[in-house]
């Protein structure tokens, strides 16, 4: 039997087999590519983080005239205006976590041969790239958070007022800087009103994301400084490469498959067992979920898709439409084509939902849609896989 | 070496791309034998890497001339 050691070695060994046999390509190390992901990280952080700091709670509270639900016409210029930012608040607090966790899983795809790999496999100028990165990111992070610290304790001092005043009846005068502070620090507590521990955990999953992205931010733009290449193999999937890339489609897939069954099966237990059914649908198990699986998701699609076009494009070079394996060359084309118009139709539903009656409500084509996107890239891939395993026998 | 401060490498030239145009190589051909990343190559070429004296040595040894031809400070001390 191994001991952990060995087994520890071994996974280590896989991990970077794993990482050198299939190397970011095309898109994934372009110039532009690479900074949009950046740009995107940057700006969609921001939106979520101004979005933490709109107390929708008090919004709502003005807009309903103190609970009581009005109706559009009913709503003065004022509350149409705070509606359209509640409603912006809205989407954007749930499609920028989407964006950030799709663009960290690229970043760190584009960037994982130089942040992953052990030095041995790394030139000097990576290794101190890679250095300079997480180094700078660090110090960043480390005097940001001593800033605000440092920010708060002012204000903490400023606030504290030992001189107490008190009117006629007995109640507390607040006055000058500390009514100020005060106020601050209601604003502060009204940020909490959707649920304190609903902004914690926003407010400290950003923090974790700043910590993990920022020095991949830093490291994808400065190794996106020069790259252009004169060299195929780098450009350009090897068709040799193919059935390993299948072979990770195939991993990755899995994964998104099997959570997604696993959340079936666990919903049924939720049928089964009431208290459990609640516990889901009121706690926000069923939105954490989808805050982890969906990009994820999103994620091995369009990795798959670039993937895809790249080995058509190598397997046409290499005379591969044409032959004995001309019908895999068409058949993953075939079944790209039509994963991508699955796609393509589901964002344009999806855009128009609104406009939608309830009748006519385009969810359960949206859900069949997306499942079917599931077998049609795999049957692509199960092509490819065909592809470069001929290439493989022919080498 | 290691990575060198920004006046470190803006006080060197090196003429890396004038030896392998002559030798024929491209920058990937280079960058294999010299045990680099083809993009090493190019940070190198365009003077936004200063080389530690080992790669430098590599880099001469692979372009059959000596370190300082191919690399040398803008001015002499």
């Amino acid at each position: 039997m191994n001991s952990p050691k060995t087994i520890l070695e071994n996974m280590r060994r896989a991990r970077v087999e794993r990482i050198l046999s299939t190397p970011p390509t095309g898109l994934l190390v372009s110039r532009g590519f690479r900074r949009l992901l950046c740009v995107l990280a940057v700006v969609f952080s921001y939106i979520f983080f101004f979005t933490l700091l709109i107390p929708v709670s008090k919004i709502w509270e003005t807009i309903t005239s103190g609970g009581h639900v009005v109706t559009m016409n009913a709503l003065g210029p004022a509350q149409r205006f705070l509606l359209s930012v509640a409603t912006f608040v809205g989407w954007a607090g749930t499609l920028a976590p989407l964006i950030l966790l799709a663009s960290f899983l690229f970043l760190r795809t584009s960037m994982r041969r130089v942040t992953s790999l052990p030095d041995e496999f790394l030139d000097e100028r990576e290794i101190a790239n890679r250095d300079w990165a997480f180094k700078t990111g660090y110090l960043v992070i480390r005097r940001v958070g001593f800033a605000v610290a440092a920010g708060f304790l002012v204000l903490k001092v400023l606030a504290f007022n030992p001189s107490i005043n008190l009117d006629d009846d007995g109640n507390r005068i607040r006055e000058g800087l500390e009514a100020n502070m005060f106020a601050f620090d209601t604003y502060l507590s009204s940020l909490t009103g959707m649920g304190a521990i609903n902004f914690y955990f926003n407010m400290i999953g950003l923090l974790t994301y700043v910590a993990y992205t920022f020095p991949l931010i830093l490291l994808a733009w400065r190794e996106s400084k020069f790259t252009e290449v004169n060299a195929a193999p780098v450009n350009l999937v090897p068709l040799e490469g193919a059935a390993k890339i299948a072979r990770q489609y195939f991993r990755r897939a899995g994964l998104v498959g099997s959570v997604f069954v696993g959340f079936v099966l666990f919903l049924s237990l939720g049928f089964a067992f009431r208290p459990l059914g609640e516990f889901l649908t009121f706690s926000g198990a069923l939105f954490l979920f989808f805050l982890v699986a969906v990009p994820y998701a999103m994620f091995v699609y369009i990795w798959a898709s670039i993937k895809t076009v790249e080995i058509l494009k190598a397997a046409k070079a290499d005379n591969y439409n044409q032959g004995r394996y001309a019908s895999a060359s068409m058949g993953a084309l075939v079944f790209y084509v039509i994963t991508q118009l699955l796609g393509i139709s589901i964002a344009l539903i999806f855009t128009q939902l609104g406009n939608f009656s309830s009748a006519d409500n385009p969810i359960l084509y949206l859900f069949v849609a997306g499942l079917a996107m599931i077998p049609a890239q795999a049957i692509s891939f199960l092509f490819i896989r065909k592809l470069g395993n001929g290439q493989e026998a022919k080498s | 070496m290691g990575r060198q401060p920004k006046q470190d490498k803006d006080q060197l030239e090196n003429l890396v791309e004038q030896f392998r145009t002559k030798r024929e190589l491209s920058r990937q051909e280079l960058a294999d034998l010299v045990g680099v990343h083809y993009q090493t190559m190019s940070y190198i070429e365009r003077g936004e890497y200063a080389p530690t004296l080992a790669l430098a040595l590599r880099l001469a040894a692979a372009l059959d001339c000596k370190v300082e031809q191919l690399f040398k400070l803008k001015v002499s001390i």
